[in-house]
């Protein structure tokens, strides 16, 4: 709150903070969005600079980060918007996802390998599903926002992010089990 | 059970997670460096102030100043044209048919045409349309005939009330 005010009175250094405690977390988001890190990256660029635009009109007494992750779900809606009109669907672009973060070293190699694979896999499950369920999945899990603030996120009434969420998660689990029976079936 | 720790699993917060390149915080703080300066929209009161000062200024001393200085006739006639000089609100000199008058005099002069005007039965009507052929004789509203009319229109209300039925009919 004290650093907004901060790059509200006109101290334009106080947003690398800013930029500090949220350049992963929206950075993430749109890599979930885009499937591209470059162009997540790109985006993330451009949430920020938009955030530090409109900063001026923001209240501080509301909380920065649905503020912020609003704009990173308009930016990402354009890119992809964009992209269609060129041809490039987001669901033909090839799922670009991230190098994952080390695990625990306490662990033997087989249960990093086997912790790798997995997050990878869930990974590449929850980039398969719609925007909007991809959006209310990773601001409620992925971020920890309440379905108040995910409401603002999305323009939505509360009652619509539950039933998103709950779409989402009936979606993940039937992909989830339906590629296991797929994998367990025998081949040929 | 399995499907449920499945389902903890897909759901765990490192899925929705990555690191952001190191590259991008610096390319923002660069982006962020070239803009200009994210100020607090303020309302500019004193901007306000100022200029509402300076619109006043304007407006009741040099505007009357520069053009208040009309032809106006004063009692009917049509051939008498008064000039208002260049002199203090409070009580300008103007020229009325050769002679010298101040606002006052002027005032009179009107007065004695409104006050027979209002007993012959117009009232307010009467005044209007007085002033509007003020006006029209003139070319255009001038201070010494809104002045004029404003203060014998007072004037001639408050004498309505004393005045036989004709003027009472006029509401005044």
């Amino acid at each position: 709150m004290e650093v907004i005010l901060r790059v509200k009175s006109g101290d334009g250094e106080a947003f690398s903070l800013l930029v500090d405690a949220y350049a992963d977390r929206i950075f993430g988001y749109l890599n979930l969005m885009v499937k591209n890190r470059s162009d997540a990256e790109e985006i993330s660029q451009e949430v920020f600079i938009k955030a530090y635009r409109g900063l001026c009109k923001f209240r501080a007494d509301c909380p920065f980060a649905p503020w912020l992750f609003r704009i990173a779900r308009n930016e990402a809606i354009n890119f992809s918007r964009r992209h269609k009109r060129q041809g490039l669907l987001a669901a033909d672009r090839n799922p670009d996802l991230p190098p994952l973060e080390p695990v625990d070293v306490s662990d033997g190699p087989l249960e990093q390998m086997l912790d790798r694979e997995r997050r990878k896999e869930a990974r590449r499950l929850i980039a398969a599903l719609d925007e909007k369920y991809r959006t209310v999945l990773t601001l409620r899990y992925g971020e920890g926002l309440s379905y108040r603030e995910i409401a603002g996120v999305i323009g939505a009434p509360e009652g619509t992010v539950k039933t998103l969420l709950h779409r989402a998660k009936a979606k993940l689990r039937r992909t989830a089990t339906s590629e296991l029976t797929v994998e367990a079936a025998p081949a040929g | 059970m399995d499907g449920e720790r499945e389902m903890n699993n897909l759901l765990d917060r490192e899925n929705f997670r990555s690191e952001a390149p190191d590259s991008l915080k610096a390319d923002i703080m660069r982006s962020v460096r070239a803009e200009k300066p994210a100020r607090e929209f303020r309302l500019p009161v004193f901007h306000l102030a100022a200029a509402a000062a300076v619109f006043l200024v304007c407006a009741f001393v040099l505007y009357p100043r520069l053009v208040g200085n009309p032809a106006t006739p004063v009692n009917g006639s049509g051939a008498e044209m008064v000039r208002e000089n260049n002199t203090p609100q409070d009580n300008p000199v103007v020229e009325a048919g050769g002679e010298t008058l101040n606002i006052d005099e002027l005032k009179d002069k009107v007065s004695e045409k409104f006050n027979w005007l209002v007993y012959e039965g117009g009232g307010k009507e009467t005044l209007k349309q007085e002033k509007e052929r003020l006006v029209r004789f003139s070319g255009k509203m001038t201070t010494g005939i809104t002045t004029a009319v404003a203060e014998v229109g007072s004037t001639t209300r408050t004498l309505a009330g004393k005045l036989p039925a004709p003027v009472s009919t006029t509401g005044e």
